[in-house]
């Protein structure tokens, strides 16, 4: 059967199109401006015809509620904003200096009169790391600063030991101290990395 | 190299920086005897070569390296580390390696960066 053609629209068509041929575009830019405008009447008619009532309700309460969330949300956004904790350079710059001075302290404390024994310089070894952090991080409080401490223990005695260390991070603002200790029976090697986070 | 999105949370992967790590020290050391000479030659290059391949693996992570290559004469040797820092993003592995003439011990340190 064949589809029934709405007379309306098909009028509509042929005065945009020219007389000359087919499938032109219409010439007259007047004319289809004239028609673009009836169009979007006829749509706008048409929405508040079809919306039914309920739907249009729940719509607008929808739109209102998540409005009035975010508005909520912005406000409470307003009275108290998230402060940016992002911080690329700090305010006060690790010293080497003054850890190499405490880790000087520990470490001559702690080892002063101190044998080598195989069995007991695993646990030493371990204690002494751990000494040499906190005291750093609890004397010196440098502020988002991330502290890593190495430390080499062994006996003095006819043998060799090479140690190097090499890095990949910012020069302005991490840095490292060392200390080397050493009596009649053992040496140790600490050093310590203090790396900025932003 | 592998593209990095800025919102994905990374965290060190040990082994795989082991695996560089023992590439390393194999290349340079691999069959050599010890020699006071070279020894410090023989660090450098092994904690400059490890950090190459870490840092062109692209991970926003800045890496420190430690080498100690000590002489086998029975004497033992101890390393020991203690770290302040995020443990869900940062992390360390450390390499024990030996031939018949010495011993060598690489600590990777891998601290994460905020980007």
């Amino acid at each position: 059967m064949e589809k029934q053609r709405k007379p309306a629209s098909c009028d509509a068509v042929k005065a945009l199109c020219s007389t000359a041929g087919t499938g032109t575009k219409p010439r007259d830019p007047q004319r289809l401006h004239t028609a673009n405008l009836a169009k979007r009447e006829r749509h706008r008619k048409r929405g508040k015809d079809t919306w039914t009532a309920k739907s249009r309700e729940l719509s607008g309460q929808n739109m209102r509620s998540i409005n009035s969330k975010s508005i909520a949300a912005n406000k409470s956004l307003f009275k108290n904003p998230v402060d940016n904790c992002y911080q690329p350079q700090p305010e006060k710059t690790f010293s080497a200096e003054e850890a190499r001075l405490v880790m000087k302290a520990v470490v001559e404390e702690r080892l002063r009169n101190a044998e080598y024994d195989g069995n007991a310089c695993s646990a030493l070894a371990r204690e002494l790391a751990d000494c040499v952090k906190h005291a750093v991080k609890d004397l010196l409080f440098f502020e988002r600063y991330k502290i890593i401490c190495f430390v080499v223990l062994g006996p003095v005695k006819q043998s060799d030991l090479c140690c190097c260390s090499r890095s990949v991070w910012c020069p302005s603002a991490d840095t490292y101290a060392e200390y080397c200790f050493k009596n009649h029976s053992l040496f140790a090697l600490c050093v310590l990395y203090a790396v900025y986070s932003e | 190299m592998e593209d990095y999105q800025p919102n994905d949370e990374v965290s060190f992967n040990a082994d795989e920086a082991s695996n560089y790590v023992k590439e390393c020290i194999e290349s340079i050391i691999g069959g050599v005897d010890y020699n006071q000479n070279k020894v410090n030659q023989w660090t450098a290059s092994i904690v400059e070569h490890s950090l190459t391949q870490l840092v062109k693996q692209g991970k926003p992570f800045k890496y420190i390296v430690n080498c100690a290559v000590m002489q086998k004469s029975g004497a033992g040797l101890h390393t020991a580390n203690s770290c302040y820092w995020d443990t869900t993003t940062d992390g360390n592995c450390t390499v024990r390696w030996e031939n018949r003439t010495m011993y060598c011990v690489v600590c990777v340190f891998a601290v994460a960066v905020t980007l």
